[in-house]
């Protein structure tokens, strides 16, 4: 019985359709659904709509909004600043991406093989922890890390004897950008740390006793079995990362506010500028919509990428 | 000779495998270099919460004596002011997340039905919508429905904006569960309710722990959107709570610091509580 | 026959002024209705409870004169973005607080969609300043005429009162100044001043200018900015006003955003002008003398982290910190000021320093549209004219020690100490960035001054991109303001 739980429970639903369609009304999953897409409709699907509709608009917040086409378009497409901060998203989402996830793996890998389950348990909730430390406490202590004079790394450089490579980490336009991404190192503290842990754990133990009796070194290991494992897993925490990627703001308008000249500037911080402070609402409704485009392109490739060769699941 | 060794009882077999990938120590030390790389910006939290603004401007990384207590004491009546607010929206919108998250994971997990994948695909989608674009929208429909500065106000898209990923979760969950329980229960008269809430949702409660968890964080950072829809700021939750010690030019940073500290510390008790059902949420396997 | 008619009529007037005196007094007494007040710092309980209490108990004289009237007063959010959301959040639902706070140079572009214009009501008199007091017979005569000019909207019109202002002044660290020989008293000319500072810089190694610069929003180098502005435009003042400015017991003040406009589309104001060589140039010496990492920066308090540790000299900071500076500050400490400019420094120097001081402070209150919807109006300029004597607001001021009262007859207190110098100076001929044209323009302008520092770009090329700022930003505020004089 139990071997066959095993079976049944992987990914997609084995239902027996000939016994259920006799059995259940077809309307009985849409009434499950209702709740939630009342819910939805009301606070996400109009207030979309809405924003979209004002793209459209010159609207200020205040007064009424009068409907001027693809302008809020056109003009987004000449300004130099939203372009930078496009390409300032992308290679932040990339590059920050890449390092949580394997960052994520790294640190679930160390933990996994550990051989004491106490201390596997220990470690876990000690990189668990962080996650309840509210984020806005951490970017500013972050920019005190970055800091010019009195700062952590420039003090540490210091130390060591490295005085030549103190440098304006937030300051400077080359490495402003760089020093956003690195905030929240070694960026192991994260919910995607979680979910590769537990899906690591979830493998079943025969494959890894397998593996040994056949003499695999741990580093073979992980590549030619853990890795594929977790493919789905890894998948999911991609694109949680891109789509949060893709919409910050909050650590650039802590730590830099957009600068300096615009080097981490990102369409989320423009966005809220637009509106908030220049009142210009159907502008950034029209940032909005296009950076709801970015990211669900985005979030479509990667989809494809990992169905194209996906063995384990039934769509 | 060494392959008939190893069929010899699963259990030794465990041990020995243990045994022979063993050495934990490399390991053990560079994940103690992480742990102290990553717990440098909270040791200066507390440390910093001690301070006076003296201390504070003059040394920001190092702790400073006199130890300012008091700092704590001058932190608490706001801080927890908005704690006992944020349990207020939080409590609400948990019972509601899980609930409408668990019937629909449940729907899309179990049955097939025509638009199955459409419905998904449109839930997904709200996932990749800035929530920042949405706000004054929201606000402007909250307002003309007149539950400008109540609790619904809160807790309602704050619902909303969870349970898409909460249905997710929660389908991934339920498409573990094995038909054979639904089916026997089905042959029994079960109505397709009864199945949910018998079966189901008891089996879900690692699941729902983890969105639970989830879903506290949420509440307890989110800045925005209470700002604008509360009026009074004897609502605030905690987010906007912590802020009370900053003015327009000066801030109080102790009192700042022991208040972020203050307020971290009911996630930590909850999280400590409840990080082995945390994890079991996952055990599933959480995956696209 | 005739005696009797105006007999009767003599007798009917006197009933009719006993009445209607009856009348007024009742009408005053029956201003009713809730009001939500945000004072801002002057009400923040948990932080502040000593000034939030003089807030409540103002609150609640008020209330014990009017019976029917319900004050709320709403606490300070902090500033920044989220005061800003907080602000425009509740202006696009009509839901702000009724007498409202905003930094002055955001009100050129809210203007009337959100607040109520106050140049009538600065016209009536104030019941509650006592008679012989300035402003018991023409609220507007409160307050000095450098105040009302800057704060004086880019359609002419005015949307707030301003109750307090901020003098800003150089923090200098005695100690190290000593160290290097440097004393302010020396400094008579700018090229001093640079010779100092490069003094300072050699024998002690600290950074000796504490300051830093934002690409969006403000950063206290635009009061340099501002300076230096003034600096290089200053021979030219006569020809930049406009007639309706003028005041002629004034001869020197602050350019309102229609005049600035106006010059940059008659040509009068150029950025491709040679003069903003100098301008170019006063301006990187100045941030030669800024920490490394400048640009960097985001808020006032972390430049307080580097001048307590004694990593800058000095620190251009504002009459906010003079009582926690006092407290705090753990060295010797001095306040001194930016030097003259003469005309060896730039040809249009005026042989002045300037100071920068302005309304940037709390006591910015302005009413609400909203509650003029709502048919509070009377009830907030009733309330807010309450709050603004002297007698009431000095009380305020006095425990908050952060701000210069700017009523007419209200004591400024210790706050001021340090400062009195400073005050004499002549005002600065512009205002921040932000409020010279539009808020995109301003940040536009810094925006191309920080690709000048970081040397993205030479004199030349900035030159011509401050000019298109100026431009674009003249023709966005005319397109705005619809100013009469504007090209079609």
């Amino acid at each position: 019985m139990a071997a066959d739980t095993v079976q049944t429970s992987a990914r997609g639903v084995r239902a027996s359709r000939q016994s259920r369609s006799q059995l259940v009304p077809t309307y009985v999953p849409y009434l499950f659904l209702i709740p939630a897409f009342a819910l939805l409709f009301v606070f996400r699907y109009i207030p979309a709509g809405s924003a979209i509709y004002h793209s459209f608009t010159d609207w200020d917040g205040t007064s009424a909004a009068n409907f001027v086409g693809l302008q809020q378009y056109q003009l987004l497409f000449k300004d130099q600043v939203f372009i930078r901060s496009l390409q300032n998203i992308v290679i932040y989402t990339v590059i920050r991406t890449v390092l949580v996830t394997v960052m994520a793996f790294i640190a679930a890998e160390l933990i996994y093989n550990l051989r004491s389950m106490t201390a596997r348990s220990f470690w876990r909730i000690l990189f668990t922890l962080p996650l309840v430390i509210p984020t806005t406490i951490v970017f500013l202590v972050w920019k005190q890390i970055f800091a010019g004079r009195a700062g952590l790394v420039n003090e540490f450089l210091k130390s060591i004897g490295m005085a030549s490579a103190v440098h304006p980490w937030l300051g400077s336009p080359d490495t402003a950008l760089g020093a956003v991404i690195l905030v929240g190192f070694p960026l192991v503290s994260s919910f995607g740390f979680l979910v590769l842990l537990s899906a690591l754990q979830n493998m079943p133990s025969e494959v890894n006793d397998a593996a040994l009796i056949d003499g695999c070194t741990r580093l073979r290991r992980i590549f030619a079995i853990d890795l594929p494992a977790v493919r789905g897993p890894l998948a999911l925490v991609v694109i949680l990362s891109i789509n949060a990627g893709l919409q910050e703001f909050a650590p650039m308008l802590i730590m830099t506010n957009g600068g300096p000249v615009n080097t981490t500037q990102s369409p989320g911080l423009y966005l809220y500028q637009s509106a908030i402070t220049y009142g210009k609402f159907g502008y950034a409704t029209a940032i909005g919509t296009v950076l709801m485009m970015l990211t669900l392109t985005f979030s479509i490739v990667i989809l494809r990428a990992r169905y194209r060769r996906a063995h384990d699941v039934a769509i | 000779m060494s392959q008939s060794k190893a069929l010899i009882g699963s259990t030794i077999r465990v041990r020995r495998q243990a045994k022979s990938w063993q050495n934990d120590v490399p390991f053990t030390v560079i994940l103690i270099l992480l742990a102290i790389v990553t717990y440098v910006p909270f040791a200066s939290v507390i440390v910093n919460s001690f301070k006076d603004n003296q201390q504070f401007f003059t040394q920001f990384w190092l702790p400073t004596l006199p130890l300012h207590l008091e700092n704590y004491a001058t932190a608490w009546p706001p801080i927890w002011r908005s704690i006992q607010n944020t349990l207020i929206y939080a409590v609400p919108t948990l019972i509601l997340v899980l609930t409408i998250s668990g019937l629909s994971g449940y729907a899309f997990a179990r049955y097939r039905f025509r638009g199955r994948e459409v419905l998904f695909f449109l839930m997904l989608i709200l996932i990749m919508l800035p929530g920042i674009l949405l706000v004054i929208p929201m606000f402007t429909l909250i307002v003309s429905i007149g539950w400008i500065n109540t609790v619904q106000s809160v807790v309602l898209p704050f619902t909303a904006v969870q349970i898409s990923f909460g249905m997710f979760l929660m389908r991934t969950f339920f498409e573990t569960l094995p038909t054979e329980y639904f089916e026997a229960a089905r042959l029994d008269g079960a109505s397709e309710l009864q199945l949910f809430y018998r079966i189901a949702l008891p089996l879900a409660a690692p699941a729902f722990s983890t969105l639970a968890i989830l879903n506290l964080l949420f509440v307890w950072n989110d800045i925005i959107w209470p700002l604008i829809v509360l009026l009074d700021s004897s609502k605030h939750p905690i987010s906007i709570g912590v802020l009370s010690f900053s003015g327009q030019y000066t801030t109080d940073y102790g009192p700042l610091f022991a208040g972020y500290v203050l307020a971290s510390l009911p996630l930590l008790i909850v999280f400590a509580f409840t990080a082995r059902r945390f994890m079991a949420g996952l055990q599933g396997g959480l995956s696209i | 026959m005739s005696i009797s008619l105006v007999r009767r009529l003599t007798l009917l007037c006197i009933l009719f002024a006993i009445v209607s005196g009856f009348v007024s007094v009742t009408s005053a007494q029956e201003l009713s209705g809730e009001l939500t007040v945000y004072l801002q710092e002057y009400y923040q309980p948990d932080r502040n409870p000593e000034v939030s209490a003089v807030s409540e108990a103002l609150a609640q004289e008020y209330m014990d004169m009017h019976p029917g009237v319900t004050i709320t007063l709403v606490p300070l959010i902090p500033a920044g973005q989220d005061a800003e959301t907080f602000l425009a959040a509740r202006m696009a639902a009509g839901e702000s607080p009724d007498i409202m706070w905003q930094q002055f140079y955001s009100r050129n572009t809210r203007a009337d969609d959100w607040w109520v214009p106050l140049n009538d009501i600065l016209e009536m008199p104030n019941p509650y300043i006592a008679e012989g007091t300035p402003g018991s017979e023409r609220w507007a005569d409160s307050f000095p005429d450098f105040v009302m000019g800057q704060t004086r909207a880019a359609d002419g019109n005015w949307y707030q009162v301003s109750l307090d202002w901020v003098e800003t002044g150089l923090y200098y660290n005695k100690d190290l100044f000593a160290q290097a020989g440097v004393d302010p008293a020396n400094w008579t000319s700018w090229g001093a001043f640079v010779t100092d500072m490069q003094t300072l810089k050699d024998t002690t190694g600290v950074d000796p200018m504490g300051m830093y610069m934002q690409q969006t929003g403000w950063s206290n180098w635009v009061w340099a900015d501002d300076i230096f502005m003034t600096v290089v435009w200053g021979d030219m003042a006569d020809e930049l006003y406009m007639e309706k400015y003028n005041d002629p017991s004034i001869p020197w003040r602050q350019l309102n955003p229609e005049e600035i406009a106006k010059a940059i589309i008659d040509g009068t104001l150029n950025a491709e002008d040679p003069r903003m060589d100098d301008y170019l140039r006063i301006s990187k010496e100045f941030i030669s003398f800024f920490p490394i990492d400048y640009t960097g920066i985001t808020t006032l308090d972390q430049l307080n982290t580097l001048f307590f540790s004694g990593q800058v000299a000095s620190t251009w900071n504002g009459t906010w910190v003079a009582k926690p500076f006092s407290n705090e500050v753990p060295f010797d400490y001095g306040i001194t000021y930016l030097p003259p400019f003469t005309t060896a420094d730039a040809p249009g120097a005026q042989d002045t320093a300037y100071r920068v001081g302005g309304p940037s402070s709390a006591g910015q209150y302005g009413i609400a549209q909203s509650a003029a919807a709502n048919g509070k109006l009377d009830l907030a300029v009733d309330f807010l004219m309450f709050v603004a004597a002297p007698q009431n607001f000095e009380r305020l001021v006095t425990e908050h020690g952060g701000y210069i009262p700017m009523v007419a007859g209200a004591s400024a207190g210790e706050v001021m100490d340090g400062f009195n110098d400073i005050a004499a100076l002549p005002e600065r001929l512009f205002t921040d960035p932000q409020g010279r044209l539009t808020l995109e323009s301003g940040d536009a302008w810094q925006a191309v001054m920080q690709a000048y520092f970081l040397g993205q770009a030479d004199e030349a090329t900035t030159k011509a991109a401050l000019q298109q700022v100026w431009l674009d930003g003249a023709a966005a505020l005319c397109a705005e303001q619809g100013y009469d004089w504007c090209p079609a």
